[in-house]
């Protein structure tokens, strides 16, 4: 499944209180995207909580637009990306 | 419901106690397949037509196909269990009922069950449908196991036998415990299940004996009179056969209590003696007053009759035909073309061509092309130039089928080539039809016509409602595409006609595909869509795959050209799930999906492009492959990849210019302008492009506005003076289209404009009011007292568009006046401040 990187703005910030609440609306988030077979993996948050960079596992950028609009989130831009760990290449390792 | 099991297991057991437990709540309708070589089409009903007169009367006056599952549906409306026994041996239309009725009955209050011997269906076309219905939501499955030691003990209980040994031997087979343990105590465990039952079986008396023999020859059982017939005292031997467990009797009719246990006493049978049982149940049954002609082919052939296996295939085949049950149908005509070599050649060459007939529903495009090629050899070799002509014209339309079109073409010609010295006819008429047929969709609009026209007067003379059919199809849907010609829908409408009234639900699902997909390819977007949706639900009702996967892919296609870029994914994707279909499915919906993500600047375009563009290039055709070549170009100009474009669009722009297609030509044109790499706007070139490249962006934004396409309007606007540009920029914001939008806004930057908007953030799917871009414009500009005239100047729209737009707003504000929308709109605070 490919995984894609999703930047978000929040103008005023993102504010997640964190308490009961909060937890509630970060786990109703992720029962709309398994409905779509999407998979939030984790964030990226600016400091200034204006800026947020998701990444996720989801079978088509319709599935993550669509996941993101049941959420009212806004999407800015989705690109497919892959993960290059520095620790990844080793001398001798691989084949 | 699906039960599977090796044969034995008690499939059969299991669902008659299930149905047993819940007789009292709900009714229960039971049919089963048998295992003929030419098994009866929808015999599975037959059974039911005691405890159901909405089926009985459907069979009795021979109702279509389509009529006789909507009666079956219908009965599941009160909570019925349906069973459908066998299905391994199932008909084609038995098949086509299950995959009905496995897509509908999840809405109904009914279960159907169906069972089938998991072991013998490789290969099988039940195993397509089992696929198919693998998917649903409604459909659960249940393969039952061979008995445990435990069940075998349990069995045995009571019994002198060891548990162990028969559970060992038997492997658990739940017929052969039962065989098992009817010949207990005294024997050792036979060694095989038809050992088993031979055992029994000798111990009958000679007469009920004979009468096992016999009936082992019939593999849907016999009639009791029947029966009587063939036997002196059968009642009783009868009842020594049933006594033993061996027969049962139901409904007037006697079979084996099992297969295994039929196929038992058959096989042992010495071969003079099965010829001799086939012989007379052959006779016996011709005297009486109706016999089944399936029965009758069954038994001559087994008797090694030829000359009846002649007599009564064409006729089974036409039943079956009727039917829907094209497979068993070609069996029966095979059968009987491989018996008629001493036929003469007229008779030989009806049989090859019902044959062919049948076969073109289903046969593997290799073997089909074969046998249509022996056909025209046969027919050329006899001097009968009408069967070499008809034959070669079907040949034609299968060589187009298998992805050739150039040799399509020059074969259907040739096929009116040999038929036109013979004079009109109705098979000149269907070589005409076919030759219209394929120049239709080689864009050869010339050739399309005249022969079609040749057709339809043909055709109308002689009665040929097939041949009038895609006559008038190939008509209509050239003068729509290719001459923008109005006339075109009455054309296709008459050909909708025609089909629908002859029974034709093939050529019918066809018109009304053609009439949608015609008027999409030309942007007359209200009734194409309208088209659509009529096309898809005929499909859907008929499970029509091919035609409804291909339907959906031209809804997304006008969906993506109108703007609502969510609804074009969903239809793609829906495609998508029918693209094994036909190869000119995906092509649509993969170039569909990959322009939304491109606009959107989403990920995941070029792969579904290549792919496109090369199945598109495999057909050669032009409206396959400039949709793709148009994508392809679009996506290179939003990179920036500019210099890409003039050989991606070269060659399928001079094919459109050959043909004359002008919203083809107008499109590819218009991107080869982009990259700077035309040389003079061609004059066919389809309207709001011709005026775009002629540089008048202003009257090429409101063609594309007329037509609904606000993408295309926006890129229009792009390439004018400062507030249309901005008005670009609200447009392709609102649509989502980010690599669009930063394009204007690059330009905007450069060419020193103040006050640029910046990318949105936190852009809302949903604006206050459900507003669109373009009603905000206009209400912040009723805001600032302009009438309607002087709003449509602002914004390059006519005054009657902005009128519907004034409207919009005031419904959806809930308003009556405009003073009084102002205010509402002042008052939750989504005015548009202008810069």
């Amino acid at each position: 499944m490919p995984r894609y990187l999703v930047q978000r703005s929040f103008p005023g910030g993102i504010a997640i209180p964190t308490n009961d609440q909060g937890a509630q609306a970060c786990l109703g988030v992720v029962d709309n995207n398994a409905e779509l077979g999407v998979t939030w993996l984790h964030s990226y948050v600016t400091s200034d909580k204006e800026q947020t960079f998701c990444l996720y596992d989801g079978p088509d950028p319709e599935s993550i637009r669509t996941a993101a609009n049941r959420n009212e989130l806004p999407v800015d831009s989705i690109t497919e990306v892959s993960v290059l760990d520095p620790y990844f290449y080793r001398e001798g390792a691989g084949s | 419901m699906l039960v599977s099991g090796e044969a034995g297991m008690g499939k059969t057991s299991l669902v008659t106690a299930f149905c047993a437990s819940v007789s009292r709540h709900v009714s229960v309708l039971w049919g089963s397949c048998e295992p003929l070589t030419t098994p009866v089409p929808l015999g599975v009903l037959h059974d039911m037509t005691t405890r159901s007169a909405a089926i009985a009367d459907c069979l009795r006056e021979g109702a279509g196909q389509h009529e006789v599952l909507a009666a079956v549906l219908s009965e599941l409306g009160v909570p019925t269990v349906l069973v459908m026994e066998d299905l391994h041996w199932a008909d084609d239309a038995t098949l086509d009922l299950l995959r009905f009725l496995g897509r509908r009955v999840s809405v109904t209050p009914s279960v159907v069950v169906a069972t089938y011997r998991s072991d013998e269906i490789a290969d099988h076309p039940l195993q397509l449908v089992l696929g198919d219905l693998a998917t649903t939501p409604a459909a659960h499955h249940v393969e039952v196991p061979p008995l445990t030691r435990d069940g075998v003990e349990a069995m045995t209980a009571g019994v002198a036998l060891d548990a162990d040994r028969v559970h060992r031997i038997t492997g658990g087979n739940a017929f052969y415990v039962t065989e098992v343990l009817a010949g207990a105590p005294s024997w050792t465990v036979p060694r095989t299940v038809a050992d088993a039952v031979l055992a029994r079986v000798a111990k009958c008396p000679p007469r009920a004996g004979a009468l096992l023999r016999t009936v082992s020859a019939s593999p849907d059982g016999l009639g009791l009179d029947l029966l009587g017939k063939l036997h002196d005292g059968a009642a009783d031997a009868l009842d020594a056969a049933a006594g033993r467990g061996l027969l049962v009797a139901r409904n007037g009719r006697v079979t084996f209590r099992h297969e295994l246990a039929r196929l038992a006493v058959y096989d042992s049978l010495p071969p003079g003696q099965r010829i001799a049982e086939h012989g007379r149940l052959l006779t016996a049954l011709e005297d009486t007053g109706v016999p089944d002609p399936a029965a009758l082919v069954h038994h001559a052939e087994a008797a090694g009759d030829t000359e009846r296996v002649l007599r009564y295939a064409p006729a089974a085949a036409q039943v079956a035909a009727a039917r829907g049950a094209h497979r068993v149908a070609a069996a029966h005509y095979g059968r009987a073309v491989a018996h008629a070599d001493l036929l003469p050649w007229a008779e030989r060459a009806n049989l090859l061509i019902a044959w062919a007939d049948q076969r073109d529903t289903f046969d593997e495009p290799e073997a089909f092309l074969a046998l249509l090629r022996s056909i025209v050899d046969g027919a050329k070799r006899e001097g009968d130039r009408l069967t070499e002509g008809a034959a070669t014209s079907t040949l034609a339309k299968a060589i187009w089928s298998a992805g050739d079109g150039e040799e399509a073409r020059r074969t259907a010609l040739h096929a009116v080539d040999l038929l036109e010295p013979l004079g009109p006819g109705p098979e000149l008429a269907q070589a005409c039809a076919q030759l219209a047929s394929i120049s239709m969709l080689a864009r050869e609009t010339p050739q399309a016509l005249r022969w079609g026209r040749r057709a339809v007067e043909l055709a109308e003379r002689f009665d040929a409602p097939k041949a009038l059919a895609a006559a008038l199809n190939a008509i209509g849907s050239s003068q729509i595409v290719c001459e923008e010609d109005i006339e075109g829908v009455e054309a296709l409408q008459r050909s909708l006609d025609v089909a629908v009234r002859s029974g034709n639900d093939t050529a019918a699902a066809i018109a009304l595909s053609n009439l949608g997909t015609g008027l999409g390819e030309v942007r007359r977007y209200g009734p194409a869509i309208r088209f659509l949706g009529e096309a898809i639900t005929f499909a859907g009702d008929r499970d029509m795959d091919a035609v409804y996967g291909y339907d959906h892919s031209w809804r997304a296609r006008v969906e993506l050209e109108t703007g609502r870029w969510d609804e074009a994914a969903d239809d793609a994707n829906t495609a998508l799930r029918y693209r094994g279909k036909s190869p000119i499915i995906p092509i649509g919906a993969l170039t569909v999906l990959a322009r939304v993500r491109a606009r959107r600047g989403d990920p995941g375009v070029d792969p579904l492009l290549d792919e496109a563009w090369a199945l598109a290039v495999r057909t050669g055709d032009l409206q396959r492959l400039w949709p793709v070549a148009a994508a392809l170009a679009e996506a290179a100009w939003l990179r920036g990849r500019t210099c890409e474009i003039p050989a991606l669009v070269e060659e399928p722009l001079a094919l459109a210019r050959r043909l004359g297609v002008s919203w083809a030509v107008g499109e590819l044109a218009f991107w080869a302008w982009r990259a700077e790499a035309l040389r003079d706007v061609p004059q066919i070139a389809a309207r709001p492009f011709r005026l775009q490249m002629s540089g008048d962006w202003r009257a090429s934004a409101e063609a594309w506005s007329e037509l609904g396409c606000p993408y295309e309007r926006a890129e229009a606007l792009a390439a004018g003076d400062e507030p249309a540009q901005r008005i670009a920029l609200t447009i392709l914001t609102e649509l989502g289209a980010s690599p669009g939008a930063d394009r204007v806004r690059a330009r905007m930057r450069q060419a020193g404009f103040s006050a640029v908007p910046p990318r949105p953030r936190a852009s809302t799917s949903a604006a206050p009011a459900h507003l669109t871009g373009r009603q905000l414009e206009v209400l912040t500009l009723l805001g600032e007292g302009l009438s309607n005239a002087a709003i449509a100047d602002q914004l390059y729209l006519s005054e009657r568009t902005v009128g519907h737009h004034v409207s919009a707003v005031l419904r959806k504000l809930g308003v009556h006046s405009r003073a009084e929308a102002v205010a509402r709109a002042r008052s939750l605070g989504i005015e548009q401040t202008r810069k």
